[in-house]
C-alpha cells in the first residue's frame, strides 16, 4: 500500500512544462513522501505498543487479583495446599504426642482395614468422638493425604463440565475418579 | 527416625527440582537402613503423593502445569501403577530393577546428544493432540519474561508409554517422575519447565493409584511414613521455591546428573 503511493508521488513531478514548475513540484514531492515516511514510522510504533499492550494484558490477566472468574489452577493449587497443611497439622500433632506422652504406640504399627472407606469411616467416627490417640492422629493426618488427589481429581472434573462445559474432560476425570474409587475399596 | 527425616529433606529437595519424586532416593536409603523393601516401596510411595500435592500447589498457582495433558496422560499412568503395584506384591525387583536402569541410561544418553533444547514448541499436532486442545503457554519468571506458546504431539503413542511409566512408579515405590519426563519432553514435544511440572502433577494421582494397593496389604506403616512425608515436604517445599526462577537449561542440566546418577543405582540394584 504504501509502496504504491510512494510510486505515484515518484511519477507525479515528471509532467510540468517549464523549469519553475518542475522545481517546485519537485519539492512538494519530496514534502509528501517525507510526510508518507513519517506515517509508516509511526505506523510501525503504533504496532509495537499494540503488541505491547497485548503482552502486558496476557500477563494482567495471569494475576488472581485482577481475574474476574477462579480459574481451574487456583482451585487445584488450593486443594492440595489446604491438603497438604491439614497432613502437616495432623503428622506434627501426632509425633509432637508422641514425643511428650511416650505413647504405648509402636512405631511400626500397621494398619489392618479391608479397604480405604472403612479406614475413613472409622477414622471419622474416632474424630468425632474426640479420641485424639497419637495413632488416631497419624491415620488422620494418612486419611487427609490420600483423600487430596482424590478431592482435586473431582473438583478439576466438576469446574471442566460446570465452567468450561468441556465434556470431554468430563469423561476423562470421571473415568480417573472410577479407576482410583475402585482400587481403594477392592483392595 | 531423625536420619530417615533426613534423608527425606534431601530426597524431596531434588524430587521437586527435577520433577521426580523422592523415592528413587528414599528405597534405597531405607534398604540401607534394614528396612525391608517392600515397607519402603509402601511408604515412598506416599511420599510420593505428598511432594506431588506440595509442588504442584505451587506450580499451578505459577500456571506453568498443564491441567489438560496432565489429566488426559493420568488415565493411562494410574491403570500403569496399578498393574505395577499388584506386581510387587508378588514379583522379585532385581532383573526389573536392572531394565529399568538401562531403559534410563539410554534415555539419558539420547538426552545429552540433544543438547540444548529447542525453542520452539509449535508442534503441529496428531489427531488426539488436536481433539483433547493439548496445548497452552506460560510466562518465563526470567528476562526477557517471554511468553512461551506449545502444543504437543503424538499423544496417541503417549499414552501407552505413560502406562509403562506408571507401571515403574507402582513397582518400585518411585513417582518415576524421570521416565515421565522424557515422555513428556522428547516424545510428546513440550518445553522442560512444562514436563517437569506436568510430570509432577501426573505423579501424585498415579502414586494414590499404587498406594491403593499397598494400603490393605498390610505393607503401609504410618510409623514409618510419617517421618519421610514430613522431611520430604520440607525437601519440596524449597526445591519447588527455586524452580520457578530457574532458566530452562538449569533444569535440564540438574535433571541429566540425577538421571544419570539414577540409572547406574539401579543398574547396580539390578546386578
Amino acid at each position: 500500500m504504501t509502496q504504491d503511493k510512494q510510486e505515484i508521488s515518484q511519477t507525479k513531478p515528471q509532467r510540468p512544462s517549464n523549469i519553475d514548475e518542475q522545481c517546485i513540484s519537485s519539492v512538494i514531492a519530496d514534502d509528501i513522501k517525507a510526510h508518507k515516511d513519517a506515517i509508516a514510522r509511526l505506523n510501525e510504533e503504533i504496532k509495537k505498543h499494540q503488541q505491547a499492550i497485548l503482552a502486558l494484558q496476557k500477563k494482567l490477566s495471569t494475576i488472581p487479583a485482577v481475574r474476574k472468574v477462579v480459574s481451574l489452577e487456583d482451585i487445584i493449587s488450593t486443594v492440595y495446599r489446604w491438603g497438604v497443611a491439614l497432613t502437616i497439622i495432623f503428622f506434627v500433632a501426632g509425633m509432637i504426642r508422641f514425643y511428650i506422652r511416650h505413647d504405648s504406640l509402636n512405631v511400626d504399627y500397621s494398619m489392618f482395614y479391608k479397604n480405604f472407606y472403612q479406614f475413613t469411616e472409622r477414622e471419622m467416627q474416632f474424630i468425632t468422638l474426640g479420641h485424639f490417640r497419637t495413632e488416631v492422629l497419624l491415620n488422620a493426618g494418612l486419611m487427609i493425604l490420600l483423600l487430596t488427589p482424590m478431592i482435586q481429581v473431582l473438583a478439576t472434573g466438576v469446574y471442566m463440565v460446570v465452567a468450561n462445559k468441556n465434556w470431554k474432560y468430563g469423561i476423562i476425570t470421571l473415568f480417573v475418579l472410577l479407576i482410583l474409587s475402585i482400587s481403594l475399596l477392592l483392595h | 527416625m531423625t536420619l530417615i527425616f533426613l534423608i527425606s529433606v534431601f530426597a524431596g529437595f531434588i524430587g521437586a527440582l527435577s520433577g521426580m519424586g523422592g523415592g528413587i532416593i528414599i528405597v534405597p536409603a531405607l534398604v540401607l537402613l534394614g528396612i525391608n523393601i517392600k515397607y519402603a516401596i509402601a511408604a515412598s510411595m506416599l511420599s510420593v503423593i505428598a511432594t506431588s500435592c506440595s509442588a504442584t500447589a505451587a506450580y499451578a498457582k505459577e500456571r506453568i502445569v498443564n491441567v489438560k495433558i496432565g489429566t488426559f496422560l493420568q488415565m493411562f499412568t494410574i491403570l500403569g501403577a496399578i498393574a505395577g503395584a499388584t506386581l510387587t506384591l508378588h514379583l522379585s525387583e532385581k532383573p526389573l530393577s536392572l531394565m529399568f536402569g538401562l531403559i534410563l541410561l539410554t534415555s539419558w544418553i539420547t538426552l545429552l546428544k540433544k543438547g540444548v533444547s529447542v525453542a520452539h514448541y509449535d508442534n503441529k499436532g496428531g489427531f488426539v493432540d488436536n481433539y483433547l486442545e493439548l496445548s497452552g503457554c506460560y510466562e518465563e519468571k526470567v528476562p526477557p519474561y517471554r511468553i512461551i506458546n506449545y502444543k504437543s504431539k503424538h499423544a496417541i503413542l503417549g499414552g501407552p508409554f505413560m502406562f509403562l511409566a506408571g507401571m515403574v512408579a507402582g513397582l518400585l515405590g518411585i513417582g518415576a517422575g524421570a521416565l515421565k519426563v522424557l515422555i513428556l519432553d522428547l516424545l510428546m514435544g513440550l518445553p522442560p519447565k512444562v514436563s517437569t511440572t506436568t510430570s509432577n502433577y501426573i505423579i501424585g494421582i498415579t502414586a494414590l493409584a499404587g498406594s491403593s494397593v499397598f494400603f490393605a496389604s498390610g505393607y503401609l506403616k504410618p510409623g514409618l511414613a510419617v517421618p519421610i512425608i514430613l522431611g520430604v515436604l520440607t525437601g519440596s517445599w524449597v526445591g519447588s521455591k527455586l524452580l520457578v526462577r530457574m532458566v530452562e537449561e538449569a533444569v535440564r542440566k540438574l535433571f541429566l546428573v540425577i538421571l544419570l546418577i539414577i540409572a547406574l543405582e539401579m543398574i547396580w540394584r539390578g546386578i
